[in-house]
């Protein structure tokens, strides 16, 4: 019975050879764990990296819309951007606040590819005021490289024509920068 | 606090006897986002003002009369909640002590002196944006800020 099995058994080593390479597999797996922790580092640095990267991502313009942010977006959708940004100031019941909108919002559209638009509610950020002293609104503040452009801001109702100049004038010194 | 003296002096001041209560304090939080309507009292009083000042000092309202109703609605919110029309077109650090002030309190002191609006209330003829009315409806305030 035996021999008669023996040729059958042909197709062991295969059999064994696959025990083989799951004993070594096996074996291999300790020698594997650092591999797995490292894999799982690797892992983890791609989690921190995720959550890094979006604003980074972001191109400018944000789709060509003004986005509505809030203090705790402020660092990445603002003083992270790589493109520069143009901040409005604004409050609920304010006319000429509602006046620009408007024109600022077809702006967005029109400087999709080069500037990103962000509104901020005045009232829902106190911190943010404070540290840009924003008093009369809507205010505009044109920000790159995490930074304030000196001499940006600029308060009160402004007509599309106007804000399209003030956007061409920081957007071409930003390039020749 | 300082509303709650203010109305005891003031009901002193007229002998209304102490059964008269603090008037109602106004509904709502104390500078959170300023996204509730104001009362129709305050709208209606701030409405009929706004269209008196404009005439008093011959200055127009804005072509955009939702500029005009969006105002009026801040000056009301904030009577309702500071007890003063401050204009709602700028940053306080602390509103209370500057409706006290009185800078601020529309008209300001820059319309009064030099009828500057910063706010586009009352624009004076030569500025771009004025309309060539002074008066303004409750329903047209209602109407441009229905969807808001």
């Amino acid at each position: 019975m035996a021999i008669a099995f023996a040729p059958t058994s042909k197709p062991l080593p295969p059999v064994r050879a696959i025990t083989a390479a799951a004993s070594s597999a096996y074996n291999a797996s300790s020698s594997y764990t650092p591999c797995i922790s490292s894999f799982s580092n690797g892992s983890k640095i791609r989690l921190r990296n995720g959550r890094k990267s979006p604003p980074l991502l972001i191109k400018c313009g944000g789709g060509g819309a003004v986005q509505e942010i809030d203090e705790s977006q402020f660092d990445d959708v603002v003083l992270k951007s790589s493109c520069p940004v143009l901040v409005e100031f604004v409050a609920t019941w304010c006319g000429p606040c509602r006046l620009i909108a408007p024109a600022v919002q077809s702006l967005a559209k029109e400087y999709e590819s080069k500037l990103t638009i962000v509104k901020v509610d005045h009232d829902a950020n106190p911190g943010l005021i404070e540290e840009y002293k924003v008093y009369g609104l809507p205010a505009l503040i044109m920000f790159q490289n995490g930074k304030e452009i000196p001499e940006s801001r600029r308060e009160g109702a402004i007509s599309k024509a106007k804000l399209k100049e003030y956007i061409d004038k920081y957007l071409e010194s930003v390039s020749v920068v | 606090m300082r509303a709650l003296q203010a109305s005891t002096s003031y009901s002193a001041g007229l002998g209304i006897s102490s059964v008269t209560a603090p008037p109602s304090r106004p509904r709502r939080r104390l500078g959170v986002v300023a996204k509730d309507e104001p009362t129709e009292k305050s709208i209606e009083i701030m409405r009929k003002f706004s269209e008196q000042y404009a005439r008093k000092s011959d200055t127009y309202f804005c072509v955009d009369k939702g500029v005009t109703s969006v105002v009026i609605k801040g000056l009301a919110e904030h009577r309702d909640t500071l007890g003063a029309p401050l204009c709602p077109c700028r940053h306080y650090d602390d509103k209370a002590a500057e409706a006290q002030q009185g800078f601020w309190n529309c008209p300001c002191v820059p319309m009064r002196e030099r009828k500057e609006c910063h706010c586009m209330l009352f624009l004076t003829p030569d500025n771009d944006f004025a309309g060539d009315e002074q008066a303004i409806t409750l329903e047209e305030i209602r109407e441009t800020t229905a969807n808001m």
